[in-house]
């Protein structure tokens, strides 16, 4: 499989601050790749740095056959986390003009717009004012705008940020449609478990370090099925002081732990304690493993995050 | 990459005319200067027809009779028969009254209380030394003492008077004819004229009568619609990448685009609304001389110079509000940035009545190379007899193109930094070192 983009040797600084250190990353052709880690950890300037925005300080960054030029830049789409449209400008004449930034006729903008307005349910806004629009809408109109060109490359960063669970999940398929049609997609999120759910390749970056990186089967392979999941009548503070509980995540009415030894023994010290409400063997999340590797720091800038 | 030049150039037009602000703004600049042309000339013929009423204090008991003849004619003469055969009052009469002052008393103090109470304007305190033939007049033989002393016509009015008198009298004390006097005194009265040439044909083409309206209303107009017409445009330049940056837009844009495609579409966007704007005035104004049979003062070749000139003037003072704009994160640190962007900017307006006054003197010379005062300077200088010299023309032109290349190659550097830069506003010096860095 060919490479949609090539990161070798990428390094990146602010003054005295190292945004990105010495990055290699491929991301193949038809991946739908996740950019994860919290916030400020590096995944905006490495986008950045693929769209030719930023230009690295030492390494080499080829995107769909290019070296160091924006001459790609036309083949990508790029939503970012800081999103903004013109508010003042028609829907249409928005989209047709983004459009035409990336080099696409007026005709083929206004036939891809209406295709798309139609598919997220938007046409009846086509010649509407952007500041008409609700939060969500114009989300979806920003993303139409990414989309429009039919790029070979399509960035996302954040793309479900501030939206309710039904845009999510229209955006979701838009994404998947995007996949399935041949499109590269990397998606940039402090969200793990939405990486988790939607992404079949992962980099996760801490710090400007690459921490993590395969396909999903590859971590989970790696990092294996140590985790129970477990609802008890009296939550956390059972799995205090229990010998084989080697790190609880409380998530609230549930928790995860990562189990040293077998699972097994784990119930049955918990039967004894309490009722047990739900009891799961599973493989670790995205968030778990994160913190495995980026130990106490990580988990305290997550905690930040979340 | 020009294709995208011209897609943002083509978009901000599009956005710009299309906007209530620039039918506004065109119709509001033509009424400004228009109203202000109209006022001035209504203000010019109405002036304050209030009666000034003036003590005269004459210890010499000779003037007062002249003063007295010489206001009853001159109130008489105010009376001008208007158009329509009616008498109409054009100045304001003048009501002059004798005093003796009381033995003792200080007359001046006395008066000025009066002065003060309103009841008269002004007081002439006139010296008995003023007939003193062997001309020693003391420290003030004439002194007019008023609280209004903008109020010039009536001291003119009354030292004329005093004086053709007094001369009138030397003349009679020397013996001299009076009449003759004023025959050998006679002015001669001087008119200005351009050049007159021969041409190839040998006759004569005869130079024309010096006209206020073409040596100095034309420049100076042409020169002031050029300010405006960059004014209505290219700090909205500033507005707009800086609401971009604040709406979190620009990012979007220069992943299509490059930074300096991105201020050259918007630099060409914005030079095309000026030559809308151009193109709307100097049609008006190619009517107007025509029906004012003035025409002849603007030649053909003003025109294209004009154009010409907005265009430089906007790609150098656009590209430097571009990039203030970008290299702010808030309206009021941009704001406080434009202010010595201004200044700069302004410069020909503080100095175009001195290059007006000396077309090709040294003032006018020096200006026309200050790198971003060259287009507006250059326009008063081509329509300003006798216009430039040719290799000054050659010059300007090379200025501006030189100017124009360095500003906007400069502002490019400052826009794609600034452009994705957020929080504090850079100071002038760091503004500096991103233009000099890679």
């Amino acid at each position: 499989m060919t490479a949609a983009v090539r990161l070798s040797g990428v390094t990146k600084t602010f003054g005295a601050h190292t945004a990105v250190r010495d990055l290699q990353l491929e991301v193949p052709t038809g991946s739908l790749y996740g950019f994860i880690g919290p916030n400020g950890s590096g995944k905006t300037t490495t986008i950045r740095m693929i769209l030719h925005i930023l230009a690295p300080d030492r390494g080499e960054i080829e995107v769909l056959g290019h070296t160091g030029t924006r001459a790609s830049n036309d083949r990508v789409g790029y939503l970012p986390e800081e999103r903004g449209l013109y508010k003042k400008m028609t829907v249409s004449r928005l989209l047709t003009y983004f459009a035409s930034l990336k080099g696409m006729g007026r005709r083929d903008a206004q036939r891809e717009a209406n295709t798309w307005l139609e598919k997220l349910e938007l046409t009846d806004w086509r010649d509407k004012k952007i500041d008409a629009l609700s939060k969500g809408m114009s989300q979806k109109i920003q993303f139409i705008a990414t989309v429009i060109t039919k790029p070979e490359l399509i960035i996302l960063d954040e793309p479900f940020s501030g939206l309710d669970p039904v845009n999510v999940e229209v955006m979701r398929r838009s994404i998947l449609d995007l996949k399935a049609a041949g499109s590269t997609v990397i998606f940039s999120t402090h969200d793990m478990t939405v990486a988790e759910q939607i992404c079949d390749h992962v980099f996760m970056i801490f710090k400007g370090d690459k921490v993590l990186d395969g396909t999903m089967q590859q971590i989970e392979d790696k990092y294996g099925q140590d985790t129970v999941r477990l609802r008890t009548d009296v939550g956390a503070s059972v799995l205090a002081n229990l010998p084989m509980v080697e790190q609880v995540l409380d998530l609230g009415r549930y928790q995860e732990v990562r189990v040293k030894g077998d699972p097994q023994e784990l119930l049955r010290a918990v039967s004894e304690l309490t009722q047990v409400r739900h009891f799961e063997e599973t493989r670790p999340t995205l968030h778990d493993i994160f913190l495995r590797i980026a130990g106490p720091e990580a988990a305290k800038a997550a905690a930040e995050v979340a | 990459m020009l294709n995208k030049v011209f897609a943002i150039g083509r978009a901000e037009y599009l956005e710009a005319v299309r906007s209530k602000a620039f039918l506004i703004g065109l119709l509001v600049m033509p009424v400004l200067m228009g109203g202000s042309v109209v006022v001035q000339g209504l203000l010019h013929d109405r002036v304050d027809l209030t009666e000034r009423k003036c003590v005269v204090v004459d210890p010499t008991g000779e003037l007062w009779p002249v003063l007295e003849r010489a206001v009853a004619e001159r109130n008489a003469a105010v009376w001008v028969e208007g158009d329509d055969g009616e008498l109409e009052q054009k100045r304001p009469l003048f009501q002059l009254e004798r005093y003796e002052p009381a033995a003792e008393e200080a007359t001046d103090v006395v008066l000025s209380e009066r002065v003060r109470d309103g009841e008269i304007q002004s007081f002439v305190l006139l010296s008995a030394s003023v007939l003193d033939e062997d001309g020693e007049f003391g420290e003030r033989p004439l002194a007019y003492h008023t609280q209004e002393p903008t109020f010039t016509e009536l001291p003119d009015w009354i030292a004329e008077c005093v004086n053709s008198d007094v001369r009138r009298r030397r003349f009679e004390g020397a013996s001299i004819d009076r009449e003759l006097v004023d025959k050998l005194n006679r002015r001669i009265p001087l008119t200005t004229w351009g050049l007159a040439r021969q041409r190839d044909d040998g006759t004569v083409e005869a130079a024309d009568e010096e006209n206020k309206i073409r040596t100095f209303l034309i420049p100076a107009a042409a020169m002031m619609l050029l300010f405006m017409i960059i004014m209505t445009s290219a700090p909205q330049l500033m507005n707009q990448v800086l609401e971009e940056k604040m709406q979190r837009i620009s990012e979007v844009l220069v992943s299509s685009v490059s930074p300096f495609e991105l201020m050259l579409g918007k630099l060409v966007g914005s030079a095309c609304v000026c030559m809308t704007l151009a193109a709307v005035y100097l049609s008006g104004i190619a009517w107007a001389t025509h029906h004012f049979g003035v025409a002849a003062f603007v030649p053909p070749s003003a025109y294209v110079w004009f154009l010409v000139m907005v265009v430089f003037a906007l790609l150098m003072y656009g590209s430097i509000f571009s990039a203030l704009g970008s290299a702010c994160s808030e309206l009021r640190d941009a704001q406080s940035m434009m202010m010595p962007a201004m200044i700069v900017i302004m410069i020909p307006l503080f100095a175009w009545s001195a290059v007006l006054e000396s077309p090709n003197g040294s003032i006018a010379q020096a200006l026309t190379y200050v790198p971003t005062a060259t287009p507006m300077i250059l326009m008063i200088r081509v329509l300003a007899p006798p216009g430039p010299p040719v290799w000054e023309l050659f010059a300007g032109f090379a200025m501006c193109i030189a100017t124009t290349l360095v500003v906007v190659w400069a502002a490019g550097k400052i826009f794609r930094v600034g452009v994705l830069s957020q929080g504090q506003t850079p100071s002038f010096r760091k503004l500096f070192t991103w233009i000099v860095s890679k």
